[in-house]
């Protein structure tokens, strides 16, 4: 395939989806009276929800062989009917959405989200045609199933049930992967790793554009646009291959599906909205094994909304929750049946080991180490680049904005992900807390990201508010009014007393946060130096002087010219350990990093297994300040939480 | 306190000011170099594509194995000694179907003459770099009892 076909195929594909998509929200009033925009956004996950969905949902109940006409099938049904829905509505006068004017600043930070989002959205798309690097879980889990599901017709393909096979994670729910076999299908696809991506990179552009359309409804339009160019340029979201939408993780696309699903259904729960909330949460469930949890968690979040909220609307909101619910459970029976057919291995099993594993000894292990993980992850200046501190300032300063009946709700939804989120690390099969590092901003920034991001607008809607009052005191707020915006008041003490439960929680969370943020950035450096001399911290590493490694270079008290490398090796009989270096007690952004085969410890000491990457390398840049004497350390880690830090060396760099 | 409770909406907003001027510059920059990439790479094929990611030798490998093992079957494949090999290996000889052969060391234990008849009849050894991943013979492995 030369250059030009993934770019046909790939939009080709975005399309395919968009025009099946934009022919379903014809159907759902709810959805049809949103901007222009929003419709794109939602026309693009109703669409990838509805024909990869319908494909998952045939294939289970009657095993029919995947082609393009199955494929094609749904597109032409909806895109059909939504034409046919939109020529008898011609008749009948048009139903306007709720007039919005934002004042002008309201206009330019809409531009500004708009601009910076389309930018980074265009660099995402650009990578995704002309790079063919799929990430790790995407070659390991998502695309291969793909593959394998297209080479065999059916979405059992005899490379899952068999169980001789080796696949890894062989029950994953196959939602995404049958998109991209929509799209091969569709466009005769050889396999150019490229012509799938673009439809993953489009997933940034819709989510930014539905977490606009939701926030602005609640918190207008200045802070909607904030709030969304904030989500925009966190790194981990867009460029990262571990899980953004640069590569064919399943995360993001899980993250719009349930974020937009549960946020439709604390809007004004219009059965059109519960119908595209239904099919996006079923999505959400078909998507990824997280989904179940996290439809339920909103269910129930939405299910509090309905028994503490207003009586008038208690009937309509358990109407739409029935309906949701409906599709939920519908989703999650296709999904059990599904997975039945399918033998386990290589994976996780969080639900084989739940009665297993004995969750109180799990937690009192490894809950002590959790806090220390998230925060390391947390301080990833590559994948969150900063966004948690000020997720967690925002959100505190702004608390006076959160007084608004959909918080409570949100609050304990994201709770409850949360609790769900440390339950599977308690089930895990895995060290320690080791699956925080790949899993936490996965967790965090892709699946949360569209309750997090409504937070976050309104948080800043009250800062928005106090600028004008600080500048024009008096004068008439900035805010959008939006019908169904209005600021409610607590009415009772019942309600007052849930609010408070449902935020005794976050609060609680987010000084904790901001605490150990802050002492992380304050006091890492000198506690890597005092590391050196004391080997005690208040760490929750634990120091273990077992862990074998060595720091070959630069040997002590030597001469460095130019570029220093730091090399050595550390490793276990079973596996390699992490090696994080540090130059004067700071550790330092490297020219090149990487793992080197050490033939001659494997010989020295054959107990340690393959050495193949046990040595390391580090090599550091000479500039004008470093010239002089310096010391260097390194740290040996492993994933259960030890550590060794390995005595320190002082050489003279120079240039 | 009042005056407190009156600044804390402006540290909300100044915490993302600070926010966006220290995380947009990175992101406008990250996005740019990828346009400026992609139109230089816009013109690659597949293969040429993959090439500069895995490098010229291990794309060559992979198409003789596929040109080799038809797609509808299924091969013996050791896990790498560099972290991803098989993972990768695996993904680009997909629809072909992988049966785990464990580690090289391995091969004397899992791969002998008694158990020739239930195992593919190639094998596949992962590696990223150098010639790229090797097709071997069961058979050879199974007389040699290790890799050759």
């Amino acid at each position: 395939m030369t250059g030009g076909a993934p770019l046909f195929a790939g939009l080709g594909g975005v399309l395919l989806f968009l025009a099946a998509g934009r022919g379903l929200v014809e159907l759902l009033p709810a959805l049809r009276e949103r901007p222009r925009a929003a419709r794109f956004a939602y026309s693009y996950l109703l669409g990838v929800a509805a024909v990869a969905g319908s494909t998952y949902l045939l294939g289970i109940a009657f095993d029919i062989r995947i082609g393009r006409g199955v494929v094609l099938a749904p597109v032409v049904l909806l895109v059909v009917s939504g034409l046919v829905a939109r020529l008898l509505r011609r008749r009948t006068p048009a139903r306007r959405s709720p007039t919005i004017h934002p004042p002008r600043a309201g206009v330019f930070a809409a531009r500004f989200a708009f601009g910076v989002g389309a930018f980074i959205a265009l660099g995402l798309f650009a990578a995704a045609l002309t790079k063919p690097d799929l990430g790790w879980d995407g070659e390991m889990s998502w695309s291969a199933a793909a593959r394998w599901v297209r080479a065999d017709r059916s979405v059992t393909p005899r490379a899952l049930a068999d169980a001789r096979v080796y696949v890894t994670h062989p029950r994953y729910p196959i939602l995404m992967p049958l998109a991209q076999v929509a799209v091969q299908e569709t466009f005769d696809l050889g396999d150019d790793r490229r012509a799938v991506k673009p439809l993953y990179a489009a997933f940034f552009p819709a989510l930014l554009l539905v977490l606009f359309d939701l926030a602005r409804r609640h918190a207008g339009t200045c802070a909607a646009a904030l709030g969304t160019v904030a989500l925009a340029v966190v790194p981990v979201l867009a460029f990262n291959d571990a899980g953004g939408t640069d590569g064919t993780f399943s995360d993001v696309p899980l993250g719009a599906f349930f974020g937009a699903g549960f946020l439709l259904l604390l809007g004004r729960a219009r059965t059109s909205e519960a119908v595209a909330a239904g099919l996006l949460l079923g999505a959400a469930v078909l998507t990824k094994n997280e989904g179940l949890p996290f439809a339920v968690a909103a269910l129930g979040a939405v299910a509090f909304l309905a028994i503490t909220g207003r009586p008038a609307e208690r009937r309509t909101r358990l109407t739409a929750l029935g309906l949701a619910a409906a599709a939920v459970l519908g989703a999650g029976l296709a999904l059990r049946v599904w997975q039945s057919n399918i033998p386990q291995r290589w994976d996780e099993d969080y639900a084989g080991r739940l009665g297993e594993v004995s969750l109180a000894k799990e937690a009192r292990v490894r809950l002590p180490l959790l806090p220390g993980a998230v925060m390391r992850e947390m301080r990833s200046r590559e994948d969150l680049a900063g966004f948690p501190l000020a997720a967690a300032l925002i959100l505190a300063a702004g608390a006076g904005g959160l007084r608004r009946r959909i918080v409570p709700p949100i609050v304990l939804c994201l709770t409850t992900c949360f609790g769900a989120y440390v339950l599977a690390l308690l089930l895990s099969n895995w060290g320690g807390v080791e699956q925080v590092h790949p899993t936490w901003a996965r967790f965090l920034v892709m699946q949360l990201s569209l309750p997090l991001g409504v937070l976050l607008a309104l948080a800043l809607r009250t800062g928005w508010r106090a600028r004008l009052s600080f500048s024009r005191k008096g004068e008439q707020n900035g805010v959008t009014r939006v019908r169904g915006a209005t600021e409610p008041r607590s009415r009772g003490r019942r309600r007052v007393l849930l609010l408070f439960l449902a935020f005794a929680t976050v609060p609680v969370l987010l000084v904790w946060l901001f605490a150990s943020y802050r002492r992380g950035q304050v006091s890492a450096a000198p506690r890597a130096a005092a590391r050196t001399v004391t080997g005690s911290t208040e760490s929750p590493w634990k120091e273990d002087a077992s862990l074998t490694g060595s720091l070959d270079e630069p040997a002590e008290g030597s001469s460095v010219q130019g570029s220093l490398a730091v090399r050595g090796w550390a490793r276990l009989p079973d596996r390699d350990l992490e090696v994080t270096v540090f130059i004067d007690g700071n550790e330092r952004a490297s020219v090149t990093h990487r793992r080197l085969s050490r033939p001659d410890v494997q010989n020295a000491l054959p107990m340690l297994g393959d050495c193949a990457s046990a040595g390391y390398e580090f090599v550091y840049a000479f500039s004008a300040k470093d010239s002089g004497p310096h010391e260097v350390e390194v740290l040996f880690r492993t994933r259960d939480g030890r550590e060794r830090h390995y005595p320190a060396r002082g050489f003279i760099w120079r240039n | 306190m009042r005056t407190a409770r009156r600044l804390a909406p402006v540290v909300a907003l100044a915490a993302l000011v600070v926010f966006l001027a220290a995380s947009l510059p990175g992101a406008m920059d990250a996005s740019r170099r990828r346009i400026k990439n992609a139109g230089r790479e816009r013109t690659l094929g597949a293969d040429e594509a993959l090439a500069t990611l895995r490098g010229q030798d291990y794309v060559a490998a992979i198409r003789r194995i596929r040109d080799e093992l038809p797609e509808d079957s299924e091969y013996l494949l050791l896990v790498g000694t560099q972290g991803g090999a098989d993972v990768f290996v695996r993904f680009d000889l997909a629809p072909r179907r992988a049966i785990f052969g464990g580690t090289a060391a391995d091969v004397s234990r899992n791969v002998t003459l008694s158990r020739l008849h239930a195992l593919p009849a190639w094998t596949v050894v992962p590696r990223l770099d150098g010639p790229g991943p090797r097709l071997v013979a069961t058979r050879l492995l199974a007389e040699k009892g290790a890799l050759p």
